[in-house]
């Protein structure tokens, strides 16, 4: 076991070294830095100040537009009394933006309505007009009808539901849980394929650099395909917790320096002021507080760990296997496969969490690390995750025990090409 | 003891060839022990037994009085015929993960890295990387790999290959002052030159079995075939009247091999010279060499 820790040491820390690692490591929180850094520029650029005119011919619109106005960067001037003429030539000269033209409107056809301007406006500012004018024409028309505007109000009400799964109540946010899901489904199928070909890449250096006859000679194969595997995984590991820890950087060094940007942004995004995206926030954070996190993270990490071993190996094995990359390429397929297939599954388990393909996919060691995880942030008894955790823990140790099997006389095999019957015969040979 | 390494009935076989069919083999502690053969005799199936990369199908391996087993790890060392070092991994870090893999502890280990390099003058290695270094540079790297840490018994396959003359020397100077500190030397080739050199004792390998093996001279002596080198003064020629009883080749001016019957003794080819008139200026048996033997056993076994 001593030696399975210095070849996982030397794996560690000849990877953990090199360049691209660095570079790789901080990169992607730089990258996303500067992507906000980018947002909030352009954000703050691009928000130029709107005036515009409004000429109503009815005069039904005085006081409608007092509302909409948004400090410096959109503001509603109310010009009754001036000519459509003169507004639109002030305009050329640059008074105002743009001129919003009203014209006696026939309530049950309403048209005609034009803006001015040199410039075209946003599809925000321009549904936030005609959302304005719509409302307007509307308790014009009930006002007409004879019923009460405040009726009006009454109506116009957002409903939402609850769902309640098993007895416990869940205010909603299946939106959450399903993001949460899918994320983590994610990051597990992007670093099975990454680490996968690492090993495999690690294995067939070895290899073809044949330093492997001597390092046969002071260890065991399962060791040093153990050690391999490890290593590699442990890689892995740090350069995940790094970028969690930049990611968490970066966005406090943000908040601190561009807080106040990023909530006039946001603001802004909303469109319709501050108080409704705040509360959005809150629901979403209060949905997060009521998701089991220690389980999930607990299960983020059972699953990241074992699903990396279970692939791992076979990766290993069929870098042992194979002398040259076409070669290689034929093996990764039937491997690659079953990743691709678990992220097809995903995106059903995340739709719905109960179908059966979702359930009995996230008990098979080949899909569960992609598929348990994105159901977990639903109802996942503890029951079915701990027969899904044993069925999986066994499978990796099953797949490393085969995989050695192949490892131990692939890797002493140079220059031959390896059918599918020689990996049979090579797991049940004894060498 | 006097053997460090015994072999007996070893067989080791793959899918559809018998490589090893069965193995008897002691080899001599300090001594160098030539292990020759064609290629695909069973070489490096035998030598991969003996690092324990391989385990038997049947017979034993004694090492040292005790049966082979993993904790004699640290007292091989073992230089491949296909020579590896991780190319992109420093030489001094390297040298001292294979020393460590091979039981030394990581302040000996590195000790030993430095005393090694001094030793070959090449201090200033250390934070090289392998990819950096020519090929003749990367073998002298392999060769402390494999000394480093001591081992008692030392297998080196082909060690010449591929090094040039002066690296050659350098490498054979070191095996003989590790032989004369005690060390066994297990020293596989299938070229001739090096080998009655340096090996006191030899094995021929062929087709998965050991054909002759025994102390360098003695195998000669035992394969000799009453061959003698006759050299004539000036001026004289072979008698014609001796060439019923002595038929000799001329082999150069005034030299001539004759083949002695069993029956028939030097002194007797010196005499019937004499007599005949002939001045004889040297008379010398001509034993064979490894080479000869090796092309001589390898081909009768392959015809029968």
């Amino acid at each position: 076991m001593n030696k399975v820790w210095l070849i996982i040491q030397r794996e560690y820390i000849t990877r953990v070294r090199t360049k691209s690692f660095i570079l790789g490591t901080l990169l992607v929180p730089l990258a996303m830095l500067a992507l906000i850094g980018g947002m909030i520029f352009i954000a703050v650029n691009s928000s130029e100040k709107l005036q515009i005119a409004i000429k109503d011919e009815a005069g039904y619109f005085e006081n409608k537009f007092r509302g909409l106005d948004q400090g410096e960067t959109l503001r509603f001037k109310y010009r009754k009394d001036e000519s459509l003429q003169t507004l639109r030539d002030d305009v050329e000269k640059g008074t105002y933006d743009g001129v919003l033209y009203i014209p006696e409107l026939d309530l049950d056809r309403p048209a005609g309505i034009k803006y001015y301007s040199t410039k075209s406006i946003g599809p925000s500012t321009e549904s936030l007009i005609s959302d304005a004018i719509t409302d307007v024409v509307k308790t014009k028309v009930m006002e007409r009808e004879g019923y009460d505007e405040s009726l009006l109000k009454k109506l116009d009400k957002k409903i939402t539901f609850e769902t309640i799964v098993k007895e416990e109540t869940k205010t909603g946010e299946a939106a959450v849980a399903s993001g949460i899901g899918y994320i983590m489904g994610f990051i597990i199928y992007i670093y099975l394929f990454m680490y996968g070909a690492m090993v495999m890449k690690g294995v067939s250096e070895e290899k073809t650099n044949r330093i492997v006859e001597v390092m046969l000679s002071s260890v065991k194969p399962f060791q040093l395909m153990l050690g391999k595997v490890l290593g590699i995984g442990l890689v892995g590991i740090t350069q995940f917790a790094l970028w969690i820890i930049l990611i968490i950087g970066v966005q406090l060094f943000v908040g601190m320096f561009f807080g106040d940007k990023l909530m006039e942004i946001q603001n802004l995004q909303a469109g319709t002021g501050a108080t409704t995206s705040e509360a959005a926030i809150l629901e979403i954070v209060q949905s997060i507080g009521e998701l089991n996190l220690t389980r999930i993270i607990f299960s983020f990490f059972f699953y990241f760990i074992f699903g990396y071993l279970f692939y791992g190996a076979q990766f290993a094995a069929v870098g042992a296997a194979t002398t040259d990359d076409a070669d290689a390429n034929q093996y990764t397929f039937p491997i690659a496969m079953p990743i691709i297939l678990a992220i097809v599954i995903m995106n059903i388990a995340i739709q719905q969490p109960g179908a059966p393909v979702a359930v009995w996919s996230s008990m098979i060691p080949f899909f569960s690390p992609v598929v348990m995880l994105a159901r977990l942030p639903f109802e996942v008894s503890w029951l079915e995750q701990l027969a899904s955790m044993f069925l999986l823990a066994a499978g990796a140790i099953g797949m490393i025990w085969l995989a050695a099997r192949v490892y131990r006389v692939g890797i002493l095999i140079q220059g031959k090409k390896v059918s599918f019957k020689d990996l049979g015969k090579w797991i049940f040979s004894k060498y | 003891m006097t053997n460090l390494v015994s072999v007996r009935g070893l067989k080791k076989r793959f899918e559809n060839h018998e490589a090893l069919k069965g193995i008897d083999l002691d080899i001599p502690r300090g001594t160098i022990f030539g292990l020759l053969g064609p290629n695909g005799a069973g070489k490096t199936t035998l030598i991969r037994n003996l690092t324990q990369i391989y385990l038997p199908d049947s017979g034993s391996i004694t090492f040292d009085g005790e049966t082979l087993e993993p904790k004699h790890i640290g007292r091989i060392g073992y230089m491949p015929e296909e020579r590896g070092l991780y190319k992109k991994m420093k030489i001094g870090e390297q040298l001292i993960y294979l020393a460590r893999l091979r039981g030394l502890s990581g302040a000996l280990a590195k000790e030993k890295v430095n005393q090694w390099l001094k030793h070959f003058e090449i201090e200033d290695w250390f934070n090289k990387k392998v990819e950096d270094l020519s090929k003749g540079m990367q073998q002298k790297v392999q060769f402390i790999s494999t000394i480093l840490h001591e081992p008692d018994l030392l297998i080196l396959d082909e060690p010449f290959s591929g090094l040039d003359p002066i690296n050659a020397n350098l490498i054979k100077d070191e095996i003989l002052a590790l032989k004369e500190r005690g060390t066994t030397i297990i020293f596989s080739t299938h070229r001739m030159e090096s080998v009655e050199e340096m090996c006191e004792e030899i094995a021929l390998i062929n087709n998965g079995e050991i054909i002759l093996q025994g102390e360098v001279g003695a195998v000669r002596q035992q394969y000799k075939q009453n061959l003698f080198e006759v050299m004539l003064a000036e001026g004289f020629e072979w008698p014609a009247a001796l060439n019923d009883q002595f038929p000799a080749s001329s082999k150069g001016p005034r030299v001539y091999h004759v083949y002695l019957s069993p029956t028939h003794k030097p002194s007797a080819l010196l005499k019937a010279l004499v007599n005949a008139g002939t001045e004889v200026v040297a008379l010398q048996e001509i034993l064979p060499t490894v080479n000869e033997i090796f092309i001589q056993q390898v081909k009768s076994y392959s015809y029968e």
